[in-house]
């Protein structure tokens, strides 16, 4: 297979998973309890009128397959519809937040990778020795400290004590952003810090045992040369693929992190969409967060024939 | 182990951690020094403040506005912004004193009828004068069903707001309203009528905002992180000291507990209090608490069995030990309700009759905490072999749930269970006003107007906040003496209405919760500190800096 007949055929069952993903979350919207109208009346009591006002904005008393019609067909044409809560365009709702997200997202990213994989390396390489055992030792607490902890152990020893980086916000500016991004970044980065270097511990330790290995050190090649030629290139891989599906869940699954350093960012919007059932806003954020997942995956995967020669033969034939 | 004179090394660690946590313990009960036990009505120590400029203040909020246009943003958290970018006709003090605003003077001659005459030198931000057309437009949108205004029900005494003059405004109601200029005052508020016809639908939104009179003007606006008001330089009273407001949004409150510590955050409002409160010792912040109306009830739903049967209300009101919940729950800051009607309502209108309040409410019927009267109560009624109720509260405040909790405890004890049912915010508020029969809702319920029949005038009638549905008998006569009466029949005709209802206990009243207003030590609130200054009303004036 040629591998833009392989790219065509992925793409293509792209959009189909978002087809159905789109239907699904509809219809379990459909199914929850509750009526988003009331929410945007507020907490204090609405005319019977008022209500079927919005009601009938919102096609909400349309039967459901009609409502998802009007959605789709709206949706292809790139009109995403306007949240029920605010009354704005959901695309510039989404619009706004994104950025925080996809700053925050990268720079956790880079810490992850950055740190992650070279413990992973080192763990792998020196494995039994006291090294091995910190970074063991590391990875337990990144896996098992829950992020929004340490979010506020973090702001308190940083932010109030220190005084070193700012409490909350997302700053504005590059400069401004990144200091305000820091701490978030730092707290959510260590549950997939310690994932992939697990993961590169595991595989550098299959690696450093090759023979291949062995015979490279044997000739006498500089230990840059080993660790980065042989041992990283060959013990990355696995973290590649799963640093696809972090940054992924980084993109929408960052609503603890958001919450406790008052970032605006996707994940937020998302939980308050739900809680207030607002179906415009789900559907928009759903799709976004699915096309995410799949488009990083393609990614990863096009990363793994690349890097790897036998797999490019393997998919390729 | 040898029998040396040293200590074995189990009993060394277990002294060793009976100490640490001992001393924990106590570190956090000092902390927490003159937080608890029963305040006075405000905590305000009088602190020095100087007439200098203050650039910027930044406040913390749980939530962005819904909305700049006051008719979608009628609660609380957004009202702390869109009180400071309107003026309103008149304005109103604890006692229930009536001061001119945007109105200079003000008359009524009949009970239906009220005429303003405008001040002259009151402007929008973009200079234009403020006119009667503008006041008359502002007031009548929310008597508009397609405008859909969350200000509906409480005018739903006004029949007609019209500009009678190029300086006049003649409100005419269809019925009675004793406290009709409370609630001007508080959801009166005046827009320009240009600019919202032009906007449309846009109106309030962050790109169209909105245009006011108020001291400051709004410039940026967005759900997501907040607003930024900038004073208005030719507001026609005092220029207020502070320059620019910034409101940014904080959802968890440990956080914004920090950033007020940090100094990023220089005020914000912690109301209701529904926690024990970790602030009192915080450097660099002042706290001041005030009492507040705002009353925290079951609502019995009666227009079903079992809540249709008063002996089952009146048990589930003896099995409620206020006392308990309130030291446990709230930490003491909060004064337990046996009305609906809190005493606190009754300052203006004893003022003028010279009404004993406290008489009045020590003869009130009131359930004590004590089950066996629960259950003599219950053994009374339809049901006396036990009954089963549904109980929704809203996941967005705890502190219902947490009542709810407790009283599902003692009523268990009774005979009575309880099904908890936690949900959304929206879900909630759709089984109140849905038409279902709503069984017991724990619900706070605020205070429009500082007179007593603030809420009660929407208790005994057939409106939407009426949520257990009470239909009093024989009050007519009390009714009409209230909305037309001299205030000492007025006070004669409030407590028939308070003693029926405290008698057929449809609503059960938990405690009236306190807030408190934290502010960074380099600003003073300068005004009283009281609820009426700082909840549904115009508060930025009053920040001065420290002296």
């Amino acid at each position: 297979m040629t591998p833009a007949l392989w790219l065509g055929r992925r793409l293509t069952a792209i959009v189909a998973t978002l087809a159905v993903v789109s239907f699904l979350v509809f219809a379990v919207l459909h199914a929850t309890p509750g009526s988003p109208e009331q929410i945007l009346l507020g907490s204090n009591p609405a005319t019977p009128e008022a209500l079927a006002a919005v009601r009938a904005k919102y096609h909400l008393d349309d039967p459901f397959l009609s409502q998802y019609w009007h959605w789709v067909t709206a949706a292809l044409g790139g009109d995403f519809g306007l949240s029920i809560q605010t009354g704005q365009p959901v695309t510039t709702m989404l619009g706004d937040r994104l950025p925080v997200t996809v700053l925050l997202a990268i720079y956790a990213g880079i810490i992850a990778v950055l740190i992650g994989i070279p413990a992973g390396l080192l763990a792998g390489i020196r494995h039994g020795t006291a090294s091995d055992r910190a970074v063991t030792l590391m990875t337990t607490f990144g896996i098992s400290a829950p992020p929004f902890a340490v979010g506020i152990l973090l702001l308190y020893l940083f932010s109030v004590a220190l005084g070193w980086f700012p409490v909350f916000g997302a700053g504005e500016g590059v400069a401004g952003r990144l200091w305000h991004l820091t701490l978030p970044a730092i707290a959510l980065s260590l549950t997939a810090l310690a994932i992939i270097a697990r993961q590169t511990r595991a595989a550098a330790r299959g690696v450093y045992a090759q023979d291949f290995t062995t015979f490279a050190r044997a000739r006498g090649l500089s230990r840059r040369l080993v660790l980065s030629r042989y041992a990283l290139r060959n013990s990355s891989l696995p973290a590649v693929t799963s640093a696809g599906l972090v940054f992924a869940s980084f993109l929408t699954g960052a609503v603890l992190i958001e919450y406790t350093f008052a970032l605006p960012g996707v994940g937020s919007l998302m939980v308050t969409a739900i809680a207030n059932k607002d179906i415009p806003v789900v559907q928009a954020v759903s799709l976004f967060a699915a096309a995410v997942v799949l488009v990083m995956n393609l990614l990863a995967d096009l990363a793994y024939t690349a890097a790897d020669p036998r797999v490019r033969k393997a998919v390729f034939q | 182990m040898s029998a040396s004179k040293e200590l074995p090394r189990s009993r060394v660690y277990a002294a060793a951690a009976v100490t640490l946590v001992a001393a924990a313990v106590l570190a956090s009960c000092g902390s927490g020094q003159g937080s608890s036990g029963t305040a006075g009505p405000n905590d305000a120590t009088e602190r020095p403040t100087s007439d200098a400029n203050v650039a910027s203040l930044t406040v913390g909020v749980a939530a962005a506005p819904r909305s700049l246009d006051p008719a979608h943003s009628f609660d609380s958290m957004s009202m702390l912004v869109t009180a400071e970018l309107f003026d309103t006709l008149v304005d109103v003090t604890a006692g229930n004193e009536v001061q001119p605003r945007l109105a200079e003077s003000w008359e009524s001659p009949d009970p239906l009828t009220h005429v303003f005459s405008l001040r002259d030198d009151a402007a929008f931000w973009d200079g234009s004068p403020v006119t009667a057309d503008d006041v008359a437009f502002s007031l009548s949108r929310h008597l508009d069903p397609d405008v859909a205004s969350e200000f509906a029900t409480v005018f739903q005494s006004v029949e007609t707001v019209d500009a009678t003059d190029e300086r006049e405004v003649t409100v005419t109601l269809r019925q009675a309203d004793p406290e009709i200029l409370a609630k001007l005052a508080m959801a009166g508020f005046v827009i320009q009528k240009k600019h919202a016809e032009a906007s449309g639908d846009a109106l309030g939104g962050p790109e169209e905002l909105i245009v006011g009179s108020g001291p400051y003007e709004v410039t940026d606006y967005s759900s997501a992180t907040g607003a930024t008001l900038e004073r208005h330089d030719g507001y026609w009273d005092e220029a207020p000291a502070v320059e620019q407001l910034t409101y940014t949004v904080i959802g968890d409150q440990e956080t914004l507990r920090l950033a007020m510590e940090s100094g990023e955050v220089d005020l914000t409002f912690l109301y209701p209090i529904d926690s024990s409160l970790q602030w009192d010792g915080l450097s660099g912040v002042e706290l001041t608490y005030f009492d507040s109306p705002a009353v925290t009830t079951l609502a019995l739903d009666m227009s079903a069995p079992p809540l249709d049967d008063v002996h089952v209300r009146r048990a589930i009101a003896h099995a409620v030990d206020r006392d308990a919940i309130i030291e446990s729950l709230l930490d003491g800051r909060a004064r337990p309700a046996h009305s609906m009607a809190d005493p606190m309502l009754w300052e203006g209108l004893a003022a003028e009759t010279g009404a004993d309040v406290e008489g009045i409410y020590a003869d009130l019927p009131r359930y004590e905490y004590d089950l066996d009267a629960a259950r003599a109560e219950l053994a009374q009624s339809a049901h006396p072999d036990g009954v089963e109720i549904e109980v929704n509260y809203p996941a967005t405040t705890p502190a219902l749930g947490r009542v709810a909790q407790v009283l599902k405890q003692s009523l268990a004890e009774v005979g009575v269970t309880l099904n908890l049912n936690e949900m959304q915010q929206q879900e909630y508020l759709g089984a109140i006003y849905g038409g279902e029969p709503a069984g017991m809702v724990p619900v706070q319920l605020g205070a429009i107007s500082p007179d007593p029949n603030t809420l009660l005038g929407f208790l005994v009638d057939q409106t939407p906040f009426n949520i257990a549905k009470y239909a009093p008998q024989g009050v007519d006569d009390a009714l009409a003496a209230n909305r037309t009466g001299s205030p000492d029949e007025r006070v004669d005709a409030l407590t028939t209405l308070i003693t029926t209802m405290a008698e057929d206990a449809p609503y059960v009243p938990l405690y009236y919760a306190q807030g408190a207003l934290a502010t960074s030590s380099e600003v003073v609130f300068a005004g009283e500190g009281s609820y009426w200054e700082l909840i549904f009303s115009e508060w930025a004036s009053k920040i001065k800096a420290a002296g």
